[in-house]
């Protein structure tokens, strides 16, 4: 029952990504990652729904899945940047945190198992950048900062990696044997995923259009 | 304890401080953009108080250069006309009375606009004679008192101190019905004290602020925080208003 409530529930990104791919030639081009990153979680998930179904691992999928998933969301922060410094900056975070991904699937842990090492520090690196994206909108924002997709997605992820972060330290230091205590996180993650993914979908549509093109005469 | 127990204690434990870095990360950079947005609209005032009075000098030296003296060589021209009839002589007296009026009024919008007092002879004559000026229309009397009696300072701090006295004072003829108008520039090694006050009826101020502030108290506040000074005001409805600015020198000059 959890199980299909779970693929349910993460099944619902699906307006988000239909509402994002109804706009994408009309949304600026800032945002243009925002609808990758919809569409490739969706269908990430749908194939790791499918794999356990069909009793294989997800593991291998998953593992790559987040390394993707950092680049794209690392791509959206630098079209958002406007300083040079920064964009360079966010080029280091992404070759550092591949290492760290190397090192936690191939070193430290084979990539056939899902490893929590590279997850957490993508989570926390995702929650700074997000509460600092929020707070620069919070104090420029002149109009209703509810309808500024900016806010609105880095609100998103800010709630789901931060339950993401929690749920991984529960998962590392919990042993699997209390059974009872984890599968109420993991009951928790599902319905942050519900909230998360309406978010998403509310976000796709406050995405500005592009800036029409007016001739002067 | 039982064991899962002491293990979910410790999960809260470091969640509780992974919050806690999250929190703080957040309070952070909240006031790190708070500031940086602070500095932004710090420069962007600056720019345009700056454009504002380069845009007013301009004006005040083309009408004082360029209009005056074309007008002047008009009216000698028309008094050279050569006629016998009255008619016209009459004419050319009322030209050249007109175009008297015409330079008149150029050299006062042009005085208003950049006083050449304040540009000669400084901050402390020009308030003096601005003073002096609107005390004689009888509508109130300004006094003014400088402590000591002659300083100068550095000239675009003088123009912004200018304009700041000018705005009050014009604000207390607008709307404060007062008799009369108290002017201080107290001038310290590292700071200069300007103390403002008028007796007129006053205003409820956290009623002005809730309904947007004037355009005047504004363009004070302003330049008062461009000159990186402090701005207080104390008015009650009948009790006349105090303005305290206090301006740092060290910074400014």
């Amino acid at each position: 029952m959890q199980f299909y409530l779970s693929v349910l529930f993460s099944a619902t990104v699906i307006v988000a990504c239909i509402i994002a791919l109804n706009r994408y030639h009309l949304i600026s081009r800032l945002y243009r990652p925002f609808v990758f990153i919809l569409w490739l979680g969706f269908l990430v998930d749908l194939t790791g729904y499918i794999t356990i179904m069909f009793g294989v691992s997800y593991a291998v999928p998953g593992n790559i899945y987040v390394l993707i998933n950092l680049y794209l969301v690392l791509w959206l922060f630098t079209r958002w940047e406007i300083s040079q410094s920064k964009k360079r900056l966010f080029q280091i975070m992404a070759v550092l945190l591949t290492l760290v991904w190397i090192l936690d699937n191939f070193i430290l842990n084979p990539i056939t198992q899902l490893n929590v090492l590279f997850r957490f520090c993508y989570s926390s690196l995702l929650i700074f950048l997000s509460i600092d994206q929020i707070n620069r909108v919070i104090v420029s924002e002149r109009k209703n900062i509810w309808k500024n997709a900016r806010f609105v997605i880095c609100a998103a992820f800010l709630i789901f990696y931060t339950f993401k972060s929690l749920e991984e330290i529960f998962f590392l230091v919990i042993d699997p044997k209390n059974e009872d205590f984890l599968s109420y996180v993991w009951m928790i993650m599902m319905v942050i995923t519900l909230v998360v993914n309406s978010i998403y979908a509310y976000a796709a549509l406050c995405i500005p259009s592009k800036e029409k093109f007016i001739l002067p005469y | 304890m039982h064991p899962f127990e002491r293990e979910i204690y410790i999960a809260i434990l470091i969640a509780a401080i992974v919050l806690a870095i999250i929190l703080f990360f957040f309070l952070y950079t909240l006031v790190k953009h708070q500031r940086i947005n602070s500095k932004q609209y710090k420069l962007q005032i600056q720019a345009e108080i700056i454009a504002r009075e380069e845009e007013r000098r301009r004006i005040a030296v083309d009408l004082h250069d360029d209009l005056g003296p074309f007008l002047s060589s008009m009216k000698l021209q028309i008094n050279l006309l050569n006629t016998e009839d009255p008619d016209d002589k009459n004419l050319i007296r009322e030209l050249s009375l007109q175009i008297n009026e015409i330079v008149q009024k150029i050299r006062e919008t042009s005085n208003n606009l950049l006083p050449n007092v304040l540009v000669r002879k400084g901050l402390v004559r020009a308030l003096t004679e601005f003073s002096q000026t609107i005390t004689k229309t009888g509508n109130i009397k300004v006094n003014a008192e400088f402590v000591p009696e002659h300083f100068e300072l550095e000239k675009d701090v003088e123009i912004h101190l200018y304009r700041i006295c000018q705005e009050a004072l014009h604000n207390t003829i607008r709307h404060a019905k007062a008799n009369n108008f108290y002017l201080k520039l107290e001038r310290e090694p590292a700071q200069l004290n300007v103390s403002i006050s008028d007796d007129g009826i006053g205003f409820n101020y956290a009623k002005m602020k809730k309904d947007s502030m004037g355009l005047g108290l504004k363009n004070m506040l302003s330049r008062v925080d461009f000159l990186n000074g402090e701005f207080y005001l104390d008015t009650h409805p009948g009790r006349g208003v105090v303005y305290t600015i206090q301006i740092p020198l060290k910074a400014n000059l």
